[in-house]
């Protein structure tokens, strides 16, 4: 089997993976830090090679549109985004999602304004979890690649037919190079063949029409199939990461576990925080300390059977997200592991963390903070706010 | 759960039951009952030219050399064929329903 | 494949639950006549949506995407673009929309769709106010005009969608009117060859609306003559930039005799249609400018 190493960023292996998977149209509009997956789409256009078609839209909003009117003809189709360009398509997501159009979109997280920042932050993400996509999130450069692979077998899947984001921490992964092995396009050929419509589709030799009103007798059925799908798609997701696996040596489930078995301690985390806590999971195992770590790769459908069944017999439970959650005592992932976890017996000691926001940068020492805290009890059942400078915030509030 | 409409014989590839809201069934309602007036043909008047069908919305006015009919099970009685006849062949008449 | 359970002449149902003596209607037979079963037509949720159906019964007989209410031409680019992959020709691609949708929320995409040269044919059907969703204004309301959003009268002179479209150099745009149905037919079939063989094509269509303009249903295309009759709507077509009249009005009736026909004008006052005789007038005279 000829694989490549080669050389990339993670908004590179995401439109490396979309050119290899063959996506017919392509329809994406710049924006920091996406904007080289939308420039890599254009240039492999213009060479003949696939996207077959590039548009050059006016916003994201149009992005996605495009990409669902070409999915409803019958095309492979995908786009990209980032920060408010996502919550800028928020409306047509519900629409993608609702026709049941498998578009996968590389989504390169980013804070949300205000305040402004181009950096990681998992909000426009997590803005979107009920959109009724699927989310995927990542930890490295070769895992955007795969993962995108990945998400057009599952997103085309007869037993899903959902969109699918797979969510890269910006900067960290979409600008962070490494060396990707990248399979041979037979390989891939063979693992993704060409694109047909599974489910209704426009076409003037058959006419029908798609979204049209819907009354209150049918509109409880169509999301209950919704509803349905997503729970195929826990099964479908581990399916299709274990034939990947087979063809390349790089499996995927649901989740990662990392050093988890026996550990006493457990790190529960998305995305690209996951490599520092790795290291840090190594450092302390040196020590004697039994830490371990869940790297939670699906975030929507969330694996909460799969969750439970690995935090099971865990002493400590610490969960970090890199979203605010503002207007909750739990931020967005604490919320769903800490439901996940309800009533487990002996049960867990649970502990939320926000940090990394806006992109600052989850470093070792933030980490320990979060551990001591937890040693000690504190803050049980709440996401706190770990990496807080106080002189920064004004007032006199306590984190 | 409705009745969900089936999918095309000759494409295997869909499943018998779509996914998401998508309309089969081409029907018309009977908006004939919204009538309060009804469109009467004054057939000496006639000309045969046309003019209300080609403007009648619902398109349910039919010409013919020989023929003149209206669909009365959809027409609504908005009247705009009485209104662009140049012969004023069309006279509005109060609708009579039974009950 | 479509279950038909109704007869129809053409492609459209005949029972719908459009108001009495629509114009939108009118127009739509139309537009399906010109454009033929080989058509893919994208609707947002406005008067039109009700062309899509309800639940598992639609109206129509050609395939229908319902939209949202600002991407009608960014669906309708993503389709066209998707038979372009896919090698399926002879297909028309059709956005149909109303003013809200065009002139208003959709008129950004509709622009990105034009300034790219996509293959699709936009049409927008003008009743001059979001009649759907019960007569609130649009930039398309005639100014003066009543309705619930502008309750003393719109302000504002509204949008020259036609000058618009024409500025971003597309091959055909034109503005017809459901009071002159031939005209329509034949600038339907010009804009959808247009759009087959040549870029974006966009017709603007006078489509009066006897509920939210208020006037008897039996009206409707007296209403839509008058308007053209008073020049306060005029009949042009702009083929690859060459500007001309289709219908010439010789000698236009003042404009209160469109006004009078309507109750959304009801509250004028004299000084008013003085005034809008007036911007009636020079629009004519910039439109003339056009000409030359």
């Amino acid at each position: 089997m000829a694989v490549k190493r080669r050389l990339l960023d993670g908004n590179s292996a995401a439109a490396l993976a979309m050119q290899m998977a063959r996506v017919q149209v392509a329809a994406m509009y710049p924006i920091t830090p996406q904007s080289p997956i939308a420039e890599a789409m254009s240039e492999f256009a213009a060479q003949g090679s696939y996207p077959k078609k590039f548009m050059r839209v006016e916003s994201e909003h149009s992005a996605l549109s495009a990409a669902v009117g070409a999915c409803l003809v019958g095309a492979r189709a995908g786009t990209a985004t980032s920060s408010v360009g996502l919550a800028l398509m928020h409306e047509v997501l519900g629409v993608a999602s609702g026709v049941r159009a498998p578009i996968v979109m590389p989504v390169v997280n980013r804070a949300l304004a205000a305040p402004w920042s181009l950096w990681a932050d998992h909000q426009d993400a997590m803005a979107e979890r009920d959109s009724g996509w699927l989310q995927l999130y990542v930890e490295n450069v070769q895992e955007v690649f795969d993962s995108v692979l990945m998400a057009y077998k599952i997103a085309e899947d007869p037993r899903v037919l959902l969109p699918i984001m797979v969510c890269q921490d910006g900067f960290f992964v979409s600008h962070n190079s490494e060396a990707v092995a990248v399979p041979a396009q037979e390989v891939v050929d063979a693992f993704l063949p060409p694109y047909e419509p599974k489910n209704a589709y426009l076409d003037p030799a058959s006419p029908l029409v798609i979204d049209d009103l819907t009354p209150p007798t049918l509109f409880t059925e169509l999301r209950y199939q919704q509803k349905e799908a997503f729970a195929n798609a826990l099964t479908v997701i581990e399916e299709v990461g274990a034939e990947y696996g087979r063809l390349t040596g790089r499996t995927y489930g649901l989740v990662e576990e990392y050093r988890l078995a026996d550990a006493e301690t457990a790190l529960v985390v998305l995305g690209s925080v996951a490599g520092t806590m790795k290291g840090l999971v190594d450092e302390r195992r040196a020590l004697g300390e039994r830490l371990g770590l869940l790297r939670i790769r699906s975030f929507r459908p969330f694996p909460a059977a799969k969750i439970r069944a690995a935090l099971t017999g865990r002493k400590r439970v610490l969960v970090f997200d890199r979203s605010a959650g503002l207007g909750s005592d739990t931020a967005p992932l604490f919320t769903e592991v800490k439901a996940a976890l309800a009533g487990l017996s002996p049960a867990p000691q649970l502990f939320g963390y926000v940090a990394g926001l806006g992109g600052r940068d989850v470093m070792p020492a933030t980490l320990a903070r979060a551990l001591a805290a937890a040693e000690k009890g504190s803050g049980q059942g709440v996401s706190a706010w770990i990496d807080v400078n106080q002189a920064e915030v004004g007032g006199e509030k306590e984190c | 759960m409705p009745a969900q409409p089936n999918a095309p014989t000759a494409k295997p590839a869909v499943p018998t039951k779509y996914l998401g809201p998508v309309a089969t069934v081409f029907k018309a309602s009977p908006t004939g009952s919204w009538r309060d007036v009804r469109p009467e043909l004054v057939k000496e008047r006639c000309i045969a030219c046309g003019i209300c069908a080609q403007h009648c919305p619902l398109d349910v006015i039919t010409v013919g050399k020989e023929e003149f009919h209206i669909d009365y099970t959809y027409c609504k009685g908005c009247g705009i064929c009485a209104n662009v006849c140049p012969k004023g062949a069309l006279a509005m008449q109060p609708e009579r329903r039974e009950g | 494949m479509l279950k038909v359970e109704s007869p129809a002449k053409h492609l459209m149902a005949h029972g719908i639950s459009t108001c009495a003596g629509c114009s939108m209607e009118l127009a739509a037979r139309y537009l399906l006549k010109a454009a033929g079963p080989q058509s893919i037509v994208v609707i947002p949720p406005g008067c039109a949506a009700l062309l899509s159906g309800f639940g598992a019964e639609t109206v129509v007989k050609v395939p229908v995407f319902q939209g949202n209410l600002e991407n009608t031409a960014a669906y309708a680019a993503g389709i066209r673009a998707g038979l372009e992959v896919l090698g399926k020709e002879g297909i028309n691609v059709v956005g149909f929309a109303g003013d809200g949708a065009t002139v208003d929320i959709g008129l950004q995409a509709l622009s990105a769709a034009f300034e790219r040269g996509d293959h699709i044919l936009y049409v927008c059907y003008d009743n001059e106010a979001y009649m759907n969703t019960g007569i609130q204004g649009s930039a398309s309301t005639f100014p003066d005009a009543w309705t619930t959003t502008t309750p003393a009268g719109k302000e504002g002179l509204g949008k020259n969608m036609l000058e618009i479209a024409a500025a971003h150099r597309i091959p055909y745009a034109a503005t017809a009117s459901a009071g002159y149905v031939n005209d329509l037919a034949r600038k339907l079939t010009a804009a959808v060859q247009a759009a087959r063989e040549k870029g974006p094509a966009y017709l603007h269509i006078s489509t009066p609306c006897p509920t939210g303009w208020r006037f008897d249903p039996a009206l409707t295309i007296a209403v839509a003559k008058a308007a053209v009759q008073t020049r306060a709507w005029n009949l042009v077509e702009v083929v690859d930039g060459d500007w001309r009249l289709t219908v010439e009005v010789k000698d236009p009736k003042p404009i209160g005799e469109y006004l009078r026909l309507q109750g959304r004008f009801r509250a004028l006052t004299p000084e008013q249609e003085a005034k809008l005789q007036q911007l009636v007038d020079s629009e004519y005279e910039k439109l003339l400018a056009h000409l030359k």
